[in-house]
């Protein structure tokens, strides 16, 4: 008799289908997100009010609870816990409902195959009971590994016009990566007047909360790294140029995903200034994905340190430099295989990733999410639902040729 | 003596991470308990009288992993698994928010934290109690006890064990002397009842003897609280 276990299991095919190569270990961490879903599920959090704020995938603090109901008194379908993905690009759209008066409760947003269920990755970094992301995401494409950083996504074109950083007064442009990479760092144009000292460039995620309109507000989105540029670095006369900030820490940036870039120079004060250089036009910056009526474009501004944003037209020049680790084609995340055979039970949790990159893949990391679910309030409201991660492991070094496949399983079983 | 008076009262218990306990080894999901018995009925300033320290849980049995897999797989109820509730009657459940809830208010003893004087070894197929106490609506009646409303602690984590806590108060106002020799949660689920309107059901997840296996005494006018712990070790 013992707690549940859980046995994660890894094969390597090769172009023949023969396996080449197979791993068994004890998953050692399912993580507090697995907790926090069981926690709204029995203590129906958030019904009546509250609810129970998590961070998801995007490392943003989000509310998450149990209440996907109506006042109707009905029940209906929940995607809380739900695992289970279909492969490739594309989106699920997670379980809204309709109540017994025609009203339908619809579903706010979408979440991407490739981000829901099992997930693998190249970090090795030790497993925490806390971890919210993996290490280095490995995400869905055919694209090899960078060995050195390259560009990813970027706004350069043709700058109007300053606007000023400085103090409590900053800056802040989204993006949404076309690619899952390892962000580097982060180049900005600009010049100083004065004294602007250091200046800060921090990456958020977005506060994809609704009705707190996607911005990078501080204290409910995370900094996910940072990197500064020293004030000597910048030149005096407008419309200067590109410099880099280099993250102290390299951050995953996830296909499909908003994330913003933040400016500040905190010891700023009028006349000590840097000037972002931005274009005015509106939609000048084309997002590649988009996820809500915000997605074209988002640059933001801010008087009071983030606290509140204030959305305007046109981009702020960026760029944004990383690393893939190449990319597999990943198939759907299988659910199935339910098992309870006295004395024991089980089912498994399985998903393939075929490397058609052309070159070699090394994973190092594998993990779960799941969907959790948060009721806006009612019909004209809808609900929100989002990947949280659940399941963090290290499988040690795993290289996948091109042409190879490998195929990761998790098989969770109680015995009494 | 007098019989104690019809008093509930319940409080919720937020888990402090220095305080968490490690009984689940590392890889795996499970839960401790936790027994105590005070004096008075849902006092919490009692005298405690009685303490089975935190316990490693033996016990999910099937239900959990059925539930958790139909949420997982994201099953319609035509194909999901049918599971048997705590009546003995078994059904496709339609994967709705309720599944899993625990939060069973005052004198409701048909799910959250229950108590039992059962003594047969768990099974995995258990679906029940083997000898549920019920709820003492109506003071003293014997072989009874006031149910108390379930509160949770929020979750925590230590750097090795994530977890969060479920509390009940069962407090014996019975007239006599009750020994617990076991305890489960019983949870609510939804099942696809006609048309769209869901009927609420309920199923059990864990079923645990008392640790000793002699149970826990708790005497006329005294409270035994019940603490379970979900926690995940890495």
């Amino acid at each position: 008799m013992s707690a549940l276990k859980t046995t994660l299991t890894i094969e390597r095919f090769g172009r023949s289908g023969r396996l080449l190569e197979q791993r068994k270990q004890l998953s050692r961490s399912f993580t507090i997100g697995l907790l926090e879903g069981l926690y709204v599920a029995h203590g129906q959090i958030g019904y009546g009010g509250g609810g129970y704020i998590a961070v998801n995938l995007d490392g943003v603090k989000t509310i998450i609870d149990a209440s996907v109901r109506d006042n109707v008194n009905n029940a209906y379908g929940s995607s809380n816990l739900r695992i289970g993905s279909p492969g490739s690009i594309g989106c699920i759209e997670p379980v809204g409902y309709e109540n017994n008066n025609g009203g339908v409760y619809h579903q706010k947003q979408q979440i991407l195959n490739a981000d829901l269920g099992i997930l693998i990755g190249a970090g090795s970094a030790a497993v925490t009971p806390t971890d919210r992301r993996m290490t280095q995401l490995i995400g869905h494409g055919q694209r090899p590994p960078d060995v050195a950083p390259v560009m990813f996504e970027n706004y350069t074109d043709s700058d109007t016009d300053d606007y000023v950083i400085r103090g409590t007064n900053w800056g802040a442009q989204a993006f949404i990566p076309y690619t899952t990479h390892q962000l580097t760092s982060i180049w900005i144009k600009g010049w100083r007047t004065g004294s602007c000292g250091v200046t800060t460039v921090a990456l958020y995620g977005s506060d994809e909360v609704a009705g707190a309109n996607h911005t990078p507000t501080v204290g409910t989105c995370n900094v996910l790294g940072s990197g500064t540029i020293d004030e000597a670095t910048w030149g005096t006369v407008s419309p200067g140029a590109l410099q880099e900030a280099v993250l102290t820490t390299p951050v995953d940036v996830i296909a499909g995903h908003r994330y913003f870039i933040v400016v500040s120079c905190p010891t700023g004060s009028g006349g000590n200034q840097l000037q972002w250089r931005y274009n005015s036009t509106a939609y000048v910056y084309e997002m590649p994905l988009m996820t809500n009526a915000y997605g074209l474009q988002i640059r933001d501004t801010s008087n009071d340190s983030g606290a509140s944003w204030t959305r305007n037209n046109g981009a702020f020049l960026f760029q944004e430099f990383g690393q893939s680790a190449g990319e597999f084609q990943i198939g759907g995340t299988e659910v199935y295989n339910l098992v309870i055979s006295d004395p024991t039970g089980s089912f498994d949790i399985r998903r393939t990733f075929f490397n058609a990159c052309g070159q070699t893949i090394t994973v190092n990391e594998c993990g779960i999410a799941h969907v959790q679910q948060h009721d806006l309030g009612g019909a004209a409201q809808g609900i929100q639902a989002q990947a949280f991660m659940c399941a963090h492991d290290l499988t040690g070094t795993i290289t996948i040729d091109d042409g190879q496949l490998l195929v990761v399983k998790y098989t969770p079983s109680i015995t009494v | 003596m007098k019989n104690p008076e019809f008093n509930l009262k319940h409080s919720s218990l937020v888990i402090n991470p220095n305080d968490i306990v490690p009984l689940v080894t590392p890889g795996e999901v499970g839960l401790t308990y936790e027994l105590t018995v005070r004096d008075g009925l849902f006092s919490p300033n009692g005298r405690v009288i009685n303490h089975v320290p935190q316990q490693l849980s033996k016990s999910f049995v099937q239900q959990f992993m059925q539930l958790w897999f139909m949420h997982a797989a994201h099953l319609p109820d035509s194909l999901s698994t049918k599971i048997k509730m705590t009546n003995g009657t078994s059904h496709q459940c339609i994967g709705s928010f309720l599944d899993f809830a625990a939060n069973a208010g005052i004198g409701d003893a048909n799910f959250g934290l229950v108590v039992g004087t059962g003594i047969g070894a768990p099974t995995i197929t258990d679906f029940q109690l083997a000898a549920i106490i019920q709820h003492d609506a109506t003071p003293p009646t014997t072989g009874r006890m006031q149910y108390g409303a379930v509160s949770f602690g929020a979750p925590a984590a230590d750097p090795t064990t994530s977890q969060f806590t479920i509390t009940r108060n069962f407090a014996n106002a019975s007239g006599g002397n009750i020994t617990v020799t076991e305890i489960g949660i019983y949870v609510q689920t939804t099942y696809l009842f006609y048309g769209w309107l869901p009927g609420y059901y309920y199923l059990m997840t864990v079923r645990d003897l008392v640790a000793g296996g002699g149970g826990i005494l708790v005497s006329n006018g005294q409270t035994l609280t019940v603490n379970y712990r979900p926690q995940s070790v890495i």
